[in-house]
């Protein structure tokens, strides 16, 4: 029996679609052809699929069988942790993988980011809905009746100690958005392409909710992403050069579905996570190539470096400077754009830009001889995944 | 709920603030609070307060509780400034501000900020949780100083 996920699945087709505001498809038309895409990049066909990890809402796994033509689906599960799902997802397709229980799984996830989300004149709300079921009974008793219903204000309770304690100034924050923006200068998918950002726009962009303002925030987007695991042994025989999953793991802050009366507030579920990860790919964090960090806000990015242990706590405002996070730096980060400036595709556009850098198809934003890259999910009231992947020697 | 405002209630175009359908535990918080008196789960075993409702104390396990009547007195352990919001019952109160307020029993609520400002806050200001009932399974709650002025 396999003890250690480490190297034994790995990613062999990743695909996305354009990053939009107002799309013209909906949201299972958006999944399908992002799955489908997945598919063909890894040299399948649908029926060699018989795993599929689709997203909390928006679309079933049987759905995604019936109209893609997969005739035998052995394994299916959704993970529950918001934008932490498709990162924790991973974790759990490696285990199917290394266990026989299915030979290639799919993992997927689109929604109306920025059409369905919130009402705007003339556009129809999609039936197709978000589950928020973890968090949704303890913040509609208690957060939603005082106007406190957005992750700007939920996460704002944590974010301003998080400030308050290690003194994290405006320009500190600033600094990944203003990297997320450079980066997406190269990206042609990158909403934010042709826009360029100084730190004055990152100043004087207005106020949302506790220590956020507007260009700390990503994009509400139109999206949708898909990968495709099989065995490191079958992904040796398809197109790509194999992606291996070294190491991952999912964690939950305690209490998950709660903020206020956790008795460590600073402490996220990727917290927990990390050391597992880093241990089961037998790696350090200071031996990543690359960073892809779920950036929903970008203190929360801060506080997720911290809890990677590539640096100390407080210490994130110094790990951003000084082009360490830029493509020419020591840990080029959030080399597509990330949520901040390519689209906010729930971190799975992470894991395919990650793929991208390890097959060395990253074009510009290319981290030269890159051989080893994180990535981190966060999502719900600050539940983290994590997955450390490896190009295949 | 209809949309006849009451004297409370912000001005008749905007749309009523969010009052959720409570059931099971939860309902059974509001219930105990309907009269306007803070209660809190308190475990029958270990004799700990707890927040939000559980069905299992987190300390001793135990499946024993009891609603305690609280004076609502506590301090401020932190809050959150809205400057932006996507409820359309909020947004004409923008800028406003949640605290979060730390009970002498230990459990933490949310409540609006009333009868001062953001500017009078810091952490461990002591200050008083208010419940106003707004219907006999929901009560809103409001954070104001524990001195008067």
């Amino acid at each position: 029996m396999t003890t250690n996920l480490r190297g034994e699945a790995a990613i062999v087709g990743v695909a996305e679609t354009d990053y939009m505001r107002g799309a013209d498809r909906t949201i299972p038309e958006l999944i399908l052809q992002a799955s489908m895409a997945a598919i063909r990049d890894a040299g399948l066909t649908p029926a060699d699929i018989d795993g599929v990890i689709p997203p909390p809402g928006f679309i079933s796994t049987e759905e995604i069988a019936a109209n893609l033509g997969m005739p035998e689906v052995r394994y299916s599960i959704t993970v529950h942790m918001g934008g932490a799902s498709p990162t924790a997802a991973l974790q759990s397709a490696a285990m199917a993988i290394s266990t026989g229980i299915a030979n290639a799984v799919l993992v997927t996830l689109g929604w109306n980011g920025y059409s369905a989300m919130r009402p705007r004149p003339g556009v129809a709300p999609s039936r197709r809905k978000l589950d928020l079921g973890p968090v949704l009974e303890v913040s509609r008793n208690f957060y939603t009746p005082y106007g406190v219903r957005s992750a700007a204000q939920w996460y704002s309770l944590y974010l301003q100690r998080y400030v308050d304690l290690y003194d994290v100034q405006p320009t500190d924050a600033a600094e990944i958005a203003l990297a997320s923006r450079e980066h997406a200068q190269l990206n042609d998918k990158a909403q934010m392409r042709g826009r360029p950002m100084r730190l004055q726009e990152y100043l004087d962009s207005p106020p949302i909710a506790g220590p956020l303002r507007k260009l700390d925030c990503c994009l509400e987007t139109d999206c949708a992403a898909a990968v495709v695991l099989t065995s490191a042994e079958r992904a040796r025989d398809l197109p790509h050069s194999p992606v291996l999953y070294l190491g991952g793991a999912e964690g939950h802050p305690y209490p998950a579905d709660e903020i206020t009366n956790r008795p460590e507030l600073l402490r996220l579920g990727l917290h927990y996570a990390a050391p597992r990860a880093f241990a089961m790919a037998g790696v350090k964090p200071t031996d990543m190539d690359f960073l892809q960090i779920y950036d929903c806000f970008t203190y929360v990015v801060m506080m997720e470096l911290e809890a990677l242990g590539i640096c100390e706590p407080g210490g994130a405002k110094d790990f951003v400077k000084g082009g360490n996070i830029r493509l020419g730096g020591r840990y080029p980060m959030n080399t597509h754009g990330g949520l901040l400036s390519q689209g906010h595709c729930w971190g799975l556009n992470h894991l395919v830009e990650a793929t991208r850098q390890l097959r060395h198809e990253a074009g510009a934003a290319q981290v030269a001889g890159c051989e080893l890259g994180v990535v981190t999910g966060y999502g719900d009231l600050g539940d983290g995944s994590i997955a450390v992947l490896g190009r295949d020697r | 709920m209809t949309a006849q405002a009451s004297s409370t209630n912000p001005p008749a175009a905007s749309p009523r603030k969010y009052v959720p359908e409570t059931e099971g535990l939860n309902r059974e918080f509001f219930e105990n609070c309907a009269s306007g008196t803070l209660h809190l789960q308190h475990c029958d075993e270990c004799a700990t307060y707890r927040h939000p409702p559980r069905y299992y104390c987190q300390h001793c396990f135990s499946d024993r509780w009891s609603w305690e009547p609280s004076s609502g007195q506590g301090t401020v352990a932190s809050w959150v400034t809205s400057h932006f919001t996507v409820d359309r019952g909020w947004v004409d109160e923008l800028p406003y501000t949640t605290v979060v307020v730390e009970l002498d029993e230990g459990p933490r609520l949310l409540g609006a900020i009333r009868n001062m400002t953001v500017d009078d806050l810091h952490l461990g200001k002591p200050v008083r949780l208010v419940g106003e009932p707004k219907r006999d399974d929901f009560v809103f709650f409001w954070v104001e100083p524990l001195e008067a002025g």
